[in-house]
C-alpha cells in the first residue's frame, strides 16, 4: 500500500518547501477549479438562446431541484445549496481518481469524514432552525413513557449516520483507485477501460447516495408531524 | 446431518490452529503461523463471507426490482432509484470488512 503523490503535489511541494497532503491540493484543486468554471458559465446568462455551457448548469439544478422536491416535498428548494454543494463537489472529487496524475480528494479518509460531519451538522442545525427545541421530540419516541429506551438508541442511530457515510464514500472511492492503480500497473494497454468505465459509474453512484441521504435526513429533521 | 457435523469438525480444526501462537511470545514467527499470517488468514475469511453476503442480499434486490418492473412497466423510474439506493447501501456493508482491511494491514 505505497502512497500516490499526485503530479500537482509533488509540485507544489517544491515550490513551497512545505509538506502538503496530496488530498489537501486536491481539494484545493476541485474548489477553486469548480468556482472558477462555474463563475465563467454564469457571464453570459440569457433566456431566449442559452449557451452549451448554460444548458448543462440549467440541467444540473434542475436535476438537484427534482430530488429535492420528490424527497422533501413542499419547502424542497431552500435546501438547494448545501444539498447541490455537496453534488458537485462529490461529484467532481470522484471524477478526479479517473484522470492519471491526480488523486481523488474523497478516496482520503480524512475528507470523506469532514463531508459526512457537515452533512450531520446541517441536517441537525436545519431541524433545531425548523422546529426550535421541540427538534428533541425527534429523539424521545412515539410515546413519552418510553423515553429513556428510546433515547440512547436514537442517539446511537443518529451518530451511525456520519459514520455510515463517510466510510461508505471512502472505501467506494479508495478501493475503486487501488483497483484500478493494479490493473493499470499489470496491463496499461487495454484493460483499463472498463476500469474507468467502472469509475464513472461509481463516482456518479456514490453521488447520488451521499446526496439522497443527506436529503432523507434533513426531510426526517425538518418535517412537522 | 453427517455432512454438518463434518463442517463442525473442519471448522473446530482450523480454529485450533490457532494455538501455537500463544506459544511464541516476543512476535517471533517461531511455531505454526505468527500474528501476521493469520491476519491475512482473516483478512481474506472475512472479506470473502462478507463479499458472498453482500451478494446474495443484492441478488434478492435486483430480483424483486426486475420483478416489480415486469408487472408494472410505468413506474420503472422511480423503482430504478430504489434499487439503485438499496444497492449501495447493501455495498457499504461490504465495503466496511474491506477498510478495516486496509486500515489494519
Amino acid at each position: 500500500m505505497h502512497e500516490l503523490n499526485s503530479l500537482l503535489t509533488i509540485l507544489i511541494r517544491g515550490l513551497i518547501h512545505r509538506e502538503v497532503p496530496d488530498y489537501f491540493v486536491m481539494l484545493g484543486l476541485v474548489m477553486v477549479g469548480t468556482l472558477f468554471v462555474f463563475w465563467l458559465g454564469t457571464r453570459r446568462l440569457s433566456v431566449d438562446k442559452p449557451g452549451i455551457f448554460q444548458q448543462v448548469l440549467e440541467l444540473l439544478a434542475e436535476t438537484v431541484g427534482k430530488f429535492l422536491d420528490d424527497i422533501i416535498g413542499h419547502g424542497g428548494r431552500k435546501f438547494m445549496a448545501p444539498i447541490g454543494t455537496f453534488a458537485v463537489l462529490i461529484l467532481i472529487s470522484n471524477l478526479m481518481g479517473l484522470v492519471p496524475g491526480m488523486m481523488p480528494p474523497t478516496g482520503n479518509i480524512i475528507v470523506t469524514v469532514s463531508l459526512a460531519l457537515c452533512s450531520f451538522v446541517t441536517y441537525n442545525f436545519l431541524g433545531i432552525r425548523a422546529q426550535g427545541f421541540s427538534y428533541i421530540k425527534h429523539f424521545m419516541g412515539p410515546v413519552l413513557v418510553l423515553t429513556p429506551l428510546f433515547f440512547p438508541i436514537e442517539i446511537i442511530s443518529h451518530l451511525a449516520r456520519p459514520l455510515s457515510l463517510s466510510i461508505r464514500l471512502f472505501g467506494n472511492i479508495f478501493g475503486d483507485h487501488q483497483v484500478s492503480n493494479v490493473f493499470v500497473h499489470l496491463v496499461p494497454i487495454a484493460i483499463p477501460v472498463p476500469f474507468i468505465l467502472l469509475g464513472i459509474l461509481v463516482a456518479f453512484i456514490q453521488t447520488l447516495v451521499f446526496s439522497l441521504l443527506s436529503m432523507i435526513y434533513i426531510a426526517e429533521a425538518v418535517e412537522h408531524h | 446431518m453427517k455432512k454438518k457435523a463434518f463442517m463442525v469438525v473442519l471448522g473446530s480444526l482450523m480454529l485450533m490452529m490457532a494455538a501455537p501462537v500463544f506459544a511464541a511470545e516476543g512476535g517471533a514467527v517461531s511455531t505454526g503461523l505468527g500474528k501476521e499470517a493469520l491476519g491475512m488468514l482473516a483478512a481474506g475469511f472475512s472479506m470473502a463471507f462478507a463479499s458472498a453476503i453482500c451478494g446474495i442480499a443484492q441478488g434478492k434486490a435486483i430480483s424483486a426490482a426486475c420483478e416489480g418492473v415486469a408487472r408494472n412497466p410505468g413506474i420503472a423510474d422511480k423503482l430504478q432509484l430504489f434499487l439503485i439506493l438499496g444497492l449501495a447501501f447493501i455495498e457499504s456493508l461490504a465495503l466496511y470488512t474491506l477498510v478495516i482491511i486496509f486500515v489494519k494491514m
